[in-house]
C-alpha cells in the first residue's frame, strides 16, 4: 500500500513537471516569436514626413494633397461620417495635439485645422494587434504596410491605432469612386473590398518608381505650398527631412505613448 | 426472407441514382465541352512562363509576387526561368498588359473550370478599369 502510493506520488510529479516544463517552453516560444514578427523591430531605413502647420494653413494646399490622395488611391468619397474612408485629413490643433492644449492657448490656435496622415510609428500599436499580420511594419524602408489579401476585418488595428488613421470599409467603396466619361477609375491602384481596413501606405507604389507620395508633390505644385510638406529618408543623412529636423522645431504626436511616429510637425 | 424483392428494389434505385452523372450524360449523347477558345496575345511568342507552368500555377505565382514585392519589398524585376526575361511583379502591369481583354482570357477559362477568383474585385485593368 505504502509503495503504491509513493509509485503514485513520483508518477504525478514527473508528470506534473513534464506539463511545467513543456508549458513554459511553449509560452517562452510564444512570447518570443511574437517579438520576433509583432511591433517595432530594428528597420534598415525609415521613410518619414515633415508638415510645416504655418504653410498648410491655406486651405488650397491641403485640398490639393486630399484630392491628389484620393486619385491615387482610388478612395471613395462617402459623406456619413462614421463610415467614410480617409488617408490624410484636416483635424483641429486641440485634437491633433491634445497634451499641448492649455487654457492660454487662444481659440484660434486650438481649432487650427492640422494634416494628419497615418505616422508610420517605430513600434507601431496596430502590428501588435493583427492577428493575421495584414498589417506590418516593413524592415526595408520602415512603412507600416497593409495586404488587404490577408486582412478579416477585425478592426483590431483600428482600436491599437491611438491616432485614429485607419478606416474600415463598411460597404462596397467601387461605386463611390469617382470615375471618368468611360467608367475607369483615376489610378491603377487596387480598390478596396467590403470588410477590409485601410490607411495611408506613405504611397508605397509610388516610392517604388522614384517619386514623391501624391500629398507631397501635389502640395509643391501649389503657389505658397511649396516645402509645406516635405519627404525622405531618416537612413539618409543628407535627406531634406533630416536637415528640417536638425534645424527648426519640431514635435510629433502624443510622444509619451512611444510609439514612435514618423511624421514631423515644425511650430 | 419475404422482403428480398423490396430489398433488391431499393438497391437498385439506389445505384440508379448513384451511377446517373454518368449514365445520364452518356444517355444524352453529350460529348465533354470543348475547350475554352482563348484569345491570346498576337505580338507576344510567350508568357511569363511555360504554358503548362501558367495554366496550372498562374496564382501561385502571383502570390509570390505580391509577396515578394509589397511584403518583403523587392523592387527588382521577375526574372523568367523561360528565357531570362525580366518582368514587373504585377498583376495589371505584366499580365494585362499582354492580354488586354481579360474576359476572352482569364474569365472565359474560369467559367469553363468553373473558378471564382475575387481578383477583379479589387485590381483594376491598365488605365483604371472596373
Amino acid at each position: 500500500m505504502e509503495s503504491k502510493s509513493r509509485r503514485t506520488f513520483l508518477k504525478e510529479t514527473a508528470g506534473a513537471a513534464l506539463g511545467l516544463s513543456c508549458g513554459g517552453s511553449v509560452l517562452t516560444a510564444a512570447c518570443t516569436s511574437g517579438e520576433d514578427s509583432h511591433g517595432g523591430g530594428p528597420v534598415e531605413s525609415q521613410w518619414a514626413m515633415v508638415i510645416d502647420m504655418e504653410k498648410s494653413q491655406d486651405p488650397a494646399v491641403r485640398e490639393a494633397c486630399y484630392e491628389a490622395c484620393i486619385q491615387a488611391h482610388n478612395i471613395p468619397r462617402i459623406e456619413d461620417p462614421e463610415e467614410r474612408i480617409r488617408w490624410i485629413w484636416d483635424e483641429e490643433y486641440q485634437d491633433v495635439f491634445p497634451d499641448q492644449v492649455h487654457d492660454q492657448l487662444p481659440d484660434d490656435v486650438k481649432h487650427a485645422p492640422v494634416m494628419v496622415l497615418c505616422n508610420h510609428c517605430m513600434n507601431p500599436p496596430c502590428v501588435r494587434v493583427c492577428p493575421t499580420q495584414a498589417t506590418w511594419k516593413r524592415e526595408e524602408d520602415g512603412i507600416v504596410m497593409m495586404d488587404m489579401h490577408r486582412c478579416i476585418g477585425c478592426r483590431y488595428c483600428m482600436a491599437a491605432c491611438p491616432y485614429g488613421s485607419r478606416s474600415f470599409n463598411w460597404r462596397d467603396p467601387r461605386p463611390l469612386i469617382d470615375k471618368d466619361a468611360q467608367g475607369n477609375v483615376a489610378s491603377d491602384f487596387p480598390t478596396r473590398t467590403r470588410g477590409v481596413v485601410e490607411k495611408c501606405n506613405f504611397c508605397a507604389e509610388r516610392l517604388r518608381e522614384g517619386l514623391q507620395p501624391a500629398c507631397v508633390e501635389a502640395a509643391n505644385q501649389v503657389p505658397g505650398g511649396e516645402g509645406a510638406l516635405m519627404f525622405g529618408n531618416l537612413a539618409d543623412p543628407g535627406s531634406e527631412v533630416n536637415q528640417v529636423l536638425s534645424s527648426q522645431r519640431t514635435i510629433t504626436r502624443r510622444v509619451a505613448l512611444g510609439t514612435g511616429p514618423n511624421v514631423f510637425y515644425i511650430v | 426472407m419475404s422482403d428480398k424483392g423490396k430489398i433488391f428494389f431499393g438497391l437498385a434505385i439506389f445505384v440508379i441514382l448513384v451511377t446517373f452523372p454518368f449514365w445520364g450524360r452518356l444517355s444524352a449523347g453529350d460529348a465533354l465541352p470543348d475547350r475554352a477558345e482563348l484569345e491570346y496575345p498576337a505580338d507576344e511568342e510567350a508568357c511569363v512562363e511555360d504554358t503548362p507552368f501558367m495554366r496550372a500555377s498562374h496564382m501561385d505565382l502571383l502570390n509570390q509576387w505580391r509577396d515578394e514585392l509589397v511584403r518583403d519589398g523587392n523592387l527588382e524585376e521577375y526574372v523568367s526561368e523561360l528565357d531570362g526575361r525580366t518582368y514587373p511583379r504585377s498583376l495589371t502591369k505584366t499580365c494585362l498588359s499582354c492580354h488586354e481583354d481579360r474576359d476572352a482570357f482569364c474569365t472565359r477559362c474560369h467559367d469553363y473550370a468553373d473558378v471564382q477568383p475575387t481578383c477583379w474585385e479589387c485590381h483594376t485593368t491598365p488605365g483604371g478599369g472596373v
